[in-house]
């Protein structure tokens, strides 16, 4: 049987399953795999469950709100609009100065939902952190909250259970194959750099 | 009169949700399922037991920090491949080929045409040839045809498309007939 690259897969597959007998020789690990690895578990206690440290102190006057841009037919995010900052090299973190506030507006169109949460980098993914509140527009969620200059990913879980990114934001695949959204902090002409 | 204690062990899920909940000492049952499970795979990724143990630590450790991001807790050894297959790739390619375990040993495998090759010298020589091979055919083929994964599995394990998983199995199938000449029918 030939496939469509013209080459004969009957003795690929043979070639194939000699070569690999060998390889499927088991191999173990030495002894103590898993109490090594429970020993640094239990140095790190549960997981997702950390104090967050108050990173920033805030400049006389009331902090500068990041707002969203307006609610489209689906969910969006919220969009930052910086304090003005002296000119400088457009990266978030090094231009924003150190106490400086930022409060990103988080919002979601989810109109079935009974609970809706935010999870990300900021709250150790932990979805009892920061749960979303009803607006006074039916089935739209919000929630605003102080970040650091720099990128943030972050989902909603909707009734506990359904991760969803944000439609309306860059989104990214991590490490373990889920789907987050990106949202950046910092001033203005750093937004509009990036 | 004795009665028999039966415990049953609890569901990935279960387990996952205990841990959430605080129950630290139930992740270990948790890598006790699957230590076994990737070994062999980190092995032939990576040439020595020493350097699978590392990844195999490192994978448990960062699955363990990521548990609330876990979206199908039912499917925890799943989620736990990829992660595997992530720290594999990272470490490979950190390493380099530089410090490529083998010198290919022309010795060794011109004596695989003797007849009377053991298994151990199979494995010795066919080892060789698989880490000459691109660390994504390699992975591909390990995954295919030592681990016996469907290709479907292969490209939630690995992000890769099924065509493309395709590709890698049959270029490593090519290339390692190249460097095993003499075990090709």
């Amino acid at each position: 049987m030939a496939d469509h690259h013209g080459t004969d897969t009957g003795s690929d597959a043979a070639f194939a399953a000699r070569v690999a007998a060998p390889l499927r020789a088991a191999e173990r690990l030495e002894p103590g795999f898993r109490e090594r690895v429970m020993r640094q578990v239990r140095r790190e206690g549960v997981p997702g469950v950390t104090a967050l440290p108050v990173a920033v102190r805030p400049r006389r006057g009331a902090p500068r709100w990041l707002t969203g841009a307006g609610l489209a037919a689906a969910a969006l995010a919220g969009v930052l609009l910086g304090r003005a900052a002296p000119p400088r090299a457009p990266t978030a973190a090094s231009v924003a100065r150190p106490d400086t506030v930022y409060v990103v507006k988080f919002v979601i169109a989810a109109p079935a939902a009974g609970t809706v949460a935010l999870v990300g980098d900021f709250n150790a993914w932990d979805k009892q952190a920061t749960p979303l509140r009803p607006t006074s527009q039916p089935g739209i969620w919000s929630v605003s909250l102080p970040l650091a200059p720099g990128r943030h990913e972050y989902a909603f879980i909707v009734d506990g259970g359904e991760w969803r990114a944000d439609p309306a934001a860059t989104r990214v695949l991590d490490d373990f194959g889920t789907e987050s959204s990106i949202v950046t902090v910092g001033p203005a002409e750093v937004m509009r750099a990036t | 009169m004795t009665q028999a204690l039966r415990v049953e062990s609890r569901s990935d899920g279960a387990l996952v949700q205990a841990v959430l909940r605080g129950e630290v000492e139930a992740y270990g049952e948790l890598v006790e399922r699957y230590q076994d499970e990737y070994t062999r795979f980190a092995v032939r990724m990576l040439g020595t037991r020493e350097d699978a143990e590392e990844v195999l630590q490192a994978a448990f450790l960062r699955a363990y920090r990521a548990l609330p991001r876990c979206r199908e807790p039912e499917r925890f050894g799943a989620w736990l491949w990829h992660i595997v297959a992530n720290e594999c790739r990272t470490r490979a390619t950190r390493r380099g080929r530089r410090e490529r375990r083998f010198v290919r040993d022309e010795a060794l495998l011109a004596a695989a045409v003797a007849p009377a090759v053991s298994d151990g010298d199979a494995l010795e020589v066919i080892a060789q040839a698989l880490d000459a091979l691109p660390q994504d055919m390699r992975e591909a083929f390990v995954l295919k045809h030592v681990e016996e994964r469907s290709y479907e599995e292969m490209a939630e394990i690995t992000g890769a498309g099924v065509s493309a998983l395709k590709m890698r199995v049959k270029r490593a199938c090519a290339r390692l007939r190249e460097l095993l000449e003499d075990f090709d029918g």
